[in-house]
């Protein structure tokens, strides 16, 4: 199928066409969201994590990534203008050259002329982007989020292995994907280690997994990793969740692990399948991994529960058909047919294969326009790291 | 749920455990164990009700024994384990994070199952 979506400025591919309003802080944010209000394509993500700079690299990385999507065709981040993570720094971490353009309250006048300039430039960005038409891209340029979640026995025997087999033949045209959930792959170590493209990739993801691992099992610190919906859907071990999700990667080498940190949020380069050093929290995952430069997301779910992101279109994959039945009106895959033995994993992956391009070229997944919109981040507290595994040089 | 044959799929021809694709709502029925290519491996009885999506027995094990499902271990036998038996949080712990000793009571509470976790 041929592809085709809005080629960047600096050669990305948007298969949307939306705006992105940032606030630095959190004390913009109704001005932010008046802003916002009239226009169907513009959606604001608001920092909640405070305006200090020092400690905050990540929020900065995860704002920049963030205006750095594809499917993001023009940003204005709104500032006090007293805030210590400046809008400046966030454009300088910024790698694509789209319009950026910066409004700081204080010196503007107040919060309604803030509301009146921004809508102003919103408006002028889309002007300059009226004439836009989709044109051809080679599925090269397609990059694509695996998220699961509200998963239960289903997910690891037809939601994430339907999934798992399209990305086989994705990766195999030279598509990218990225998975992430490095704590959801503890007792699938030795799975993953043996598709390391080479040693140094093995070595990358035994590292990563076993960091992971040690921020979450400090001793005399209880956390939960099977929560009560898992363990009513069948899941017994965090090795059974792990190594059930780990399926949605598919069967083909692992091209790398993408650094998380308070130094970067990495990109894929080569197209191939990528782990994310990132979190299992499901909007923080669909935070990062839009900022990762996805432009689409596919999430795999047992009970049905539809989570999506709003800049990149989701689909939405059940592997329960009991779930899918009640939930249909989000549900865009029904992999619930291989448990009734109506198909296989092969055809439930040829289906969802084909909704990936129909929907990269514009078709709208069910719960399109209504999904997460929000700044959920994995914020590693620097005072654990440092603790657990020493000071950085 | 039930989907006509009781049916419990195998991942893997190492696997001591199968999923059951149906509820299995009494002991003594007989649960076709189906490989991921779908051929019949073999017949199972079943020695209590397991819900669908849970996990059925295909061997006696003891206390300490691995459980495999997908070819990899995914936790060891808390106590032994019948043939047919349903094998869940009450008879299955981690090896890695197991659920936190308090959590494990309500969800065992919760799902109802049959038998306290004795793990000590």
């Amino acid at each position: 199928m041929e592809l085709k979506g809005f080629i960047r400025s600096d050669g990305k591919i948007g298969i949307r066409n939306l705006y992105l309003l940032i606030g630095v802080c959190d004390a913009v944010e109704g001005i932010l969201k008046h802003i916002s209000t009239p226009f169907e394509d513009v959606i604001f993500v608001t920092s909640e994590h405070g305006c200090p700079a020092a400690g905050n690299e990540q929020v900065v990385n995860n704002l920049a990534g963030l205006a750095d999507n594809p499917n993001i065709a023009g940003v204005v981040m709104i500032s006090m203008g007293c805030e210590g993570v400046r809008p400046e720094t966030v454009r300088e971490k910024m790698t694509s050259h789209k319009p950026v353009s910066i409004l700081k309250v204080t010196e503007i006048g107040g919060s309604t002329r803030t509301i009146r300039k921004a809508q102003e430039i919103i408006k002028d960005m889309k002007d300059q982007n009226a004439s836009l038409k989709r044109e051809p891209f080679d599925v090269s340029q397609l990059v694509v989020g695996l998220k699961c979640g509200g998963s239960d026995t289903t997910s690891g025997i037809a939601g994430n292995p339907s999934v798992g087999s399209a990305m086989d033949r994705f990766i195999d045209m030279s598509g990218t994907a990225i998975f992430t959930e490095p704590i959801e792959c503890i007792g699938g170590e030795e799975a993953l280690i043996r598709r390391a493209v080479n040693e140094k990739v093995a070595q990358d993801i035994k590292h990563t997994l076993a960091r992971e691992e040690k921020r979450w099992t400090i001793p005399g610190v209880e956390l939960e990793f099977m929560c009560i919906g898992n363990v009513a859907g069948g899941l017994t071990t965090i090795e059974e969740k792990s190594l059930g999700a780990i399926h949605k990667s598919g069967s083909r080498k692992i091209a790398g692990v993408l650094e998380y940190s308070e130094k970067m949020i990495e990109k894929p380069g080569q197209p191939g399948m990528y782990l994310q050093d990132g979190t299992m929290l499901h909007s923080h995952c669909i935070t990062h991994l839009a900022a990762a430069g996805c432009q689409m997301l596919i999430f795999i779910t047992g009970n049905g529960a539809p989570v999506g992101s709003r800049m990149m279109p989701t689909i939405t994959v059940c592997g329960n058909p009991l779930s899918y039945e009640k939930l249909k009106d989000d549900m865009d895959i029904n992999a619930g047919q291989i448990i009734t033995g109506a198909k296989t994993v092969e055809q439930v992956g040829e289906i969802i294969l084909n909704k990936i391009f129909s929907v990269a070229n514009g078709e709208q997944p069910k719960t399109e326009g209504i999904s997460y919109s929000g700044f959920s981040i994995y914020r590693r507290d620097p005072r654990l790291e440092c603790l657990l595994f020493g000071k950085k040089s | 749920m039930d989907f006509s044959d009781k049916r419990a799929f195998k991942m893997h021809p190492d696997d001591n455990v199968a999923t059951c694709l149906s509820d299995i709502s009494c002991p003594g029925e007989e649960v076709q164990i189906v490989n991921i290519d779908g051929t019949i491996s073999r017949q199972v009885r079943s020695k209590s009700a397991i819900p669908f999506g849970n996990k059925i027995s295909l061997g006696c094990l003891n206390a300490g024994d691995p459980v495999y499902k997908y070819g990899h271990c995914i936790g060891g036998a808390s106590r032994s384990i019948d043939q047919g038996e349903w094998v869940h949080i009450h008879n299955l712990e981690s090896r890695r994070i197991p659920i936190p000793e308090g959590r494990l009571k309500t969800m065992i509470a919760m799902l109802n199952l049959p038998e306290m976790s004795i793990r000590e």
